[in-house]
């Protein structure tokens, strides 16, 4: 939305003061120069407004609701076990992992079949 | 073809006692183990071994060291291990798990989970699974050791 109006603003401000002055076309140039003004400053209201609201939910979002960065997390236990795919495993239904374990093996089963 | 959830729907079906250990019960815990075979602790009582028969004959289930042989009731009733093919795949019903636990040793630690979209069954518990494949102690159980302990720690902080 900032983007949008920021570019608008440029647009209309632009055609303003490029608009020739001359006969009946000057009052359409005064109209543009408020419609950029007006813009403008619809603009920075708004620009406002998003940055209160970054700042409320910034607020709001205290450190410990903030998820952990896959960097924080070893990837590894002490044993070697991949806890990556451990994690992947427990966030699955006890019959998604049995629906994925029937076809792996039915995969190695296949394989087997083709060497 | 391995199916281990089309062996479960019979075994359910037929309303047996029965708990899912070893790979299927580590996979269905949370830590996806490549296994070939489902490992099933059953209650040996006499009405239990009766719907076991049964399951049995749906699943056309032999002895794997002899597939011109299915399972006889007596077999069934013992303490040991039954290692069977069925239509689905390898099953193995063992009476006991190691170190002597039977189904009733072990039915407390057993959870209830969804193993199919529309069925539940019991499950050891992946802390009990992880003790007794210690106690078994067999190159193949020590080498999944490791992804148990990972699974448990994520899951449970333990």
């Amino acid at each position: 939305m900032r983007v949008l109006n920021f570019l608008f603003n440029v647009w209309a401000e632009s055609e303003a003061w490029a608009s020739p002055r001359v006969g009946g076309r000057r009052g359409v140039t005064g109209v543009a120069v408020m419609a950029a003004s007006v813009q403008f400053g619809l603009a920075c209201v708004i620009n406002r407004a998003d940055t209160e609201k970054m700042k409320t939910s910034s607020s709001e979002k205290a450190p410990h609701r903030i998820p952990p960065s896959p960097d924080d997390q070893p990837s590894h236990d002490a044993a070697g076990v991949d806890l990556m795919q451990v994690r992947d495993a427990l966030a699955m239904t006890p019959a998604e992992r049995l629906k994925a374990l029937t076809e792996m093996m039915a995969s190695i089963a296949q394989l087997g079949r083709i060497t | 073809m391995f199916d281990p959830a089309a062996m479960i729907r019979v075994l359910v079906k037929h309303d047996v006692e029965f708990i899912v250990v070893g790979g299927i019960a580590a996979t269905l815990n949370g830590a996806i183990i490549a296994t070939q075979d489902l490992d099933v602790l059953y209650a040996l009582d006499e009405s239990n071994v009766e719907h076991v028969m049964q399951a049995l004959g749906a699943l056309d289930a032999r002895f794997r060291e002899r597939p011109d042989l299915a399972p006889m009731r007596s077999r069934m009733e013992s303490r040991g291990h039954k290692l069977l093919m069925t239509r689905y795949g390898r099953c193995d019903f063992l009476g006991h798990v190691a170190p002597d636990l039977a189904y009733e040793d072990l039915v407390a630690d057993a959870l209830e989970l969804r193993a199919t979209e529309e069925l539940t069954c019991r499950v050891l518990g992946l802390k009990r699974l992880i003790e007794i494949k210690q106690a078994v102690g067999r190159p193949k159980d020590l080498a999944v050791l490791p992804l148990l302990r990972a699974t448990l720690m994520e899951r449970d902080g333990e």
